[in-house]
């Protein structure tokens, strides 16, 4: 399994803000490789650089084995980029959209063509090729950024936020799209601050918080790395904070959140959880209406780590 | 792969709706406002007007008087003042009644005040004479038998002169103001200079940045981006031209080829002026814009769009720049063609307009090569 992508100690400022503080990243061949992180932690940046559109300050990037350089052009051939914002030409059409990007890569015409009407195919947009993007609604318009992306077939696919600001069946489609260009073989480099889609499409996942990567790992890997085993969440109303400090007290128990009328317990191990408490609720002639548990998240990893939660 | 940027920067320019606007409704429609506004003066000025001027003898020279006699009379190309010594005419070129005066000694010289139109003619005048002069002393000389002949023909010559000016030389001040609307038009090309750059530049634009991803070099886009542009700016003053000329009625003259080579240049630096703003870095699009439109207002202002004159103290004061400023070199290209029998000017002109197309271009290239970002 060979590194696709390799950063060491990569720092990058804005005047005096430090954007990326001492970053460290690798990325292997056939990944799915999740950044997950709230906004302004430096995601976009971080590919930036990478992809050299960025002067940074200190650090070595490596693409493919190569120090990557702003003309390292036979690298460049390999990069498929969709980033954040939608960058295609407003007056093109779908089609010459889709055609002129896969010619910057792709000489040979015939072969082009092909290039041009799968990423069409696959990106679903065959009822749109003649209309301009003014007239394609926002989740048919990410798609549109995406074909013009990966038309050229690249090895290695950076996807910066694709799914903000899309509806729920855009979107789905784009993280089925995702996995199905990583089958076809090709190493994938994610952004997001949505947890439950890097954890449901990442192979690996680094926790970036204001410029450093504060976690890396499968996300099993990610969840061992806390102590937070289960979180229970109980709808109660009228508990005391005698109650609750009570169940505080209970043993395995790291924590005890009551607000809005939901009281939320997190654990570090141990079993019969649920029932215990529902027994001292029942026991004090609480009533008590919905109930959940759940394993822990990335955000709560994301929390135990940086001690905020991911999403503010 | 040049084949396929120029394609898709063909389409690119075609459609964007503000690049039309600029460059060809604008000259257009301005053309026809100062048509509207000055028409009537350009019909009475257009009629060919003598030119005052005085002759001081300090020596005998008949030849020179006889020129002058010509000149004088049928088509009145030069209205001979009287003035019986040097300083009444000086007097009389001071208070505008004159606008030079010959002292005929061994040599013959002008002094002139200001430096326009008429001035020009005057001392155009005198060049040929001096030409002829030349001719006409080593004839007699080497053959004298030939004499007849070579008067002759120099007779022709006086004659195609006195003629250029009523028919073919377009001699009026007005002229110049059409002149200055090409100017103006070029340089707003620029607009669509920064447009183009801008779309390359990975601090402006998304797509500048995905365009900062292609396995190419950037002079792929410079090279495709600056000449389908240049060829719709082209187009687009050769309309405007033609509706100068057939809709207004304005007389450029008839040297069509060469003034096309001028719209031509013209259209080049103002697409080169726009490109290498639009390439600078870490400055945003509106910034960009409004640097062009403020080069370009200064520049055209310089070459007499707004008040006549301001060339010529340029070219008295600081000629310098003249020699560099794209507007002055377009105009002055025109006027040239116009006044000039020869091309001498003309060419000089469109050399210096080449080699700052190419200067703009170059440092273009070089600022968007190989570079990153301070911020994206
Ligand atoms: N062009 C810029 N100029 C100054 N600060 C910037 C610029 N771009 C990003 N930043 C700052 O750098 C930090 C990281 O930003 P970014 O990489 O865009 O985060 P993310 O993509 O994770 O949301 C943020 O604090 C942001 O405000
Ligand atoms: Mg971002």
């Amino acid at each position: 399994m060979s590194v696709v992508v390799n950063v060491e100690n990569l720092v990058k400022r804005y005047k005096e803000l430090v954007a990326l503080d001492h970053f460290n990243l690798t990325i292997n061949e056939g990944e799915i490789f999740g950044l997950l992180g709230p906004n302004g932690s430096g995601k976009t940046t971080t590919i930036n650089c990478i992809l050299s559109l960025l002067q940074y300050d200190k650090g070595t990037i490596k693409v493919f084995g190569e120090e990557m350089k702003p003309n390292s052009y036979h690298i460049k051939n390999k990069i498929g980029v969709v980033m954040q914002n939608v960058a295609v030409f407003d007056t093109f059409t779908v089609y010459e959209n889709i055609d002129y990007f896969c010619g910057l890569y792709i000489k040979d015409k015939t072969y082009r063509k092909q290039c041009v009407d799968e990423a069409i195919e696959f990106t679903g947009l065959n009822e749109y090729v003649k209309f301009v993007p003014k007239k394609l609604s926002g989740g048919l318009l990410r798609r549109l950024n995406i074909a013009c992306g990966i038309a050229h077939k690249p090895k290695l696919i950076f996807f910066d936020e694709p799914t903000v600001a899309v509806d729920p069946q855009s979107r789905n489609r784009i993280l089925e799209g995702i996995e199905q260009l990583n089958r076809d073989g090709a190493t994938i480099i994610y952004t997001s601050h949505y947890m439950e889609e890097v954890e449901q499409l990442c192979s690996r996942i680094a926790i970036m918080d204001r410029g450093k990567n504060v976690a890396i790992g499968t996300k099993e890997e990610l969840k061992k790395m806390i102590r937070n085993t289960e979180n229970i969440t109980i709808e109660v109303v009228g508990i005391e904070s005698i109650d609750i400090d009570k169940i505080r007290q209970f043993s395995h128990v790291m924590n005890v959140l009551y607000e809005k009328n939901m009281l939320k317990v997190s654990y570090e191990g141990g079993k019969h959880n649920l029932v215990r408490v529902l027994d001292y609720l029942q026991s004090r002639q609480l009533s008590f209406g919905r109930v959940y548990t759940e394993m822990p998240t990335l955000n709560d990893v994301f929390l135990e780590i940086t001690g905020t939660a991911l999403r503010d | 792969m040049f084949g396929h940027y120029f394609k898709y920067s063909f389409k690119a320019i075609f459609r964007v709706k503000e690049v039309l606007f600029w460059t060809l409704v604008f000259p257009i429609a301005l053309a026809t406002f100062m048509h509207m506004a000055f028409g009537n003066i350009y019909e009475r000025t257009e009629k060919a007007h003598a030119i005052p001027v005085s002759i001081i003898h300090l020596s005998e020279n008949n030849a020179f008087d006889s020129t002058v006699q010509a000149l004088s009379e049928e088509d009145a190309m030069l209205n001979i003042i009287e003035a019986d010594n040097m300083d009444k005419a000086e007097k009389l070129l001071r208070e505008g009644e004159i606008k030079g005066i010959f002292v005929v000694d061994k040599n013959i010289n002008l002094t002139v005040n200001e430096n326009g139109m008429d001035e020009t003619i005057l001392d155009m005048i005198l060049t040929s004479y001096e030409q002829y002069s030349t001719v006409i002393q080593s004839t007699m000389k080497n053959n004298p038998q030939n004499i007849e002949n070579v008067i002759k023909s120099l007779m022709t010559d006086k004659s195609y002169l006195t003629k250029e000016k009523t028919s073919d030389g377009s001699f009026d001040n007005l002229v110049t103001y059409f002149y200055a609307i090409f100017a103006m038009s070029c340089l707003f090309a620029g607009f669509s200079g920064v447009d183009r750059a801008s779309k390359m530049q990975a601090d402006t634009t998304s797509l500048g940045i995905r365009r900062n991803m292609a396995p190419n070099s950037k002079i792929y886009l410079i090279i495709s981006d600056f000449f389908t542009s240049l060829i719709v700016q082209f187009v687009f003053e050769v309309i405007a031209f033609l509706y100068m000329k057939f809709v207004l009625g304005v007389d450029f003259g008839t040297k069509y080829a060469a003034m096309m080579l001028v719209l031509l240049m013209g259209s080049g630096i103002g697409i080169s002026m726009g490109m290498i703003v639009g390439c600078v870095k870490n400055k945003t699009t509106d910034t960009k814009i409004g640097i062009t439109c403020a080069i370009s207002m200064c520049l055209s202002i310089m070459a007499d769009l707004v008040a006549n004159g301001v060339r010529n103290a340029i070219e008295h004061y600081i000629p310098i720049i003249n020699r560099i400023n794209p507007a002055a070199l377009i105009v002055d290209s025109f006027y040239a063609l116009n006044v000039y029998d020869n091309y001498d000017r003309f060419f000089r002109n469109m050399t210096l307009l080449g080699i700052i197309i190419f200067l703009l271009l170059f440092c273009s290239f070089l600022l968007v090569r190989r570079t990153r970002y301070a911020s994206v």
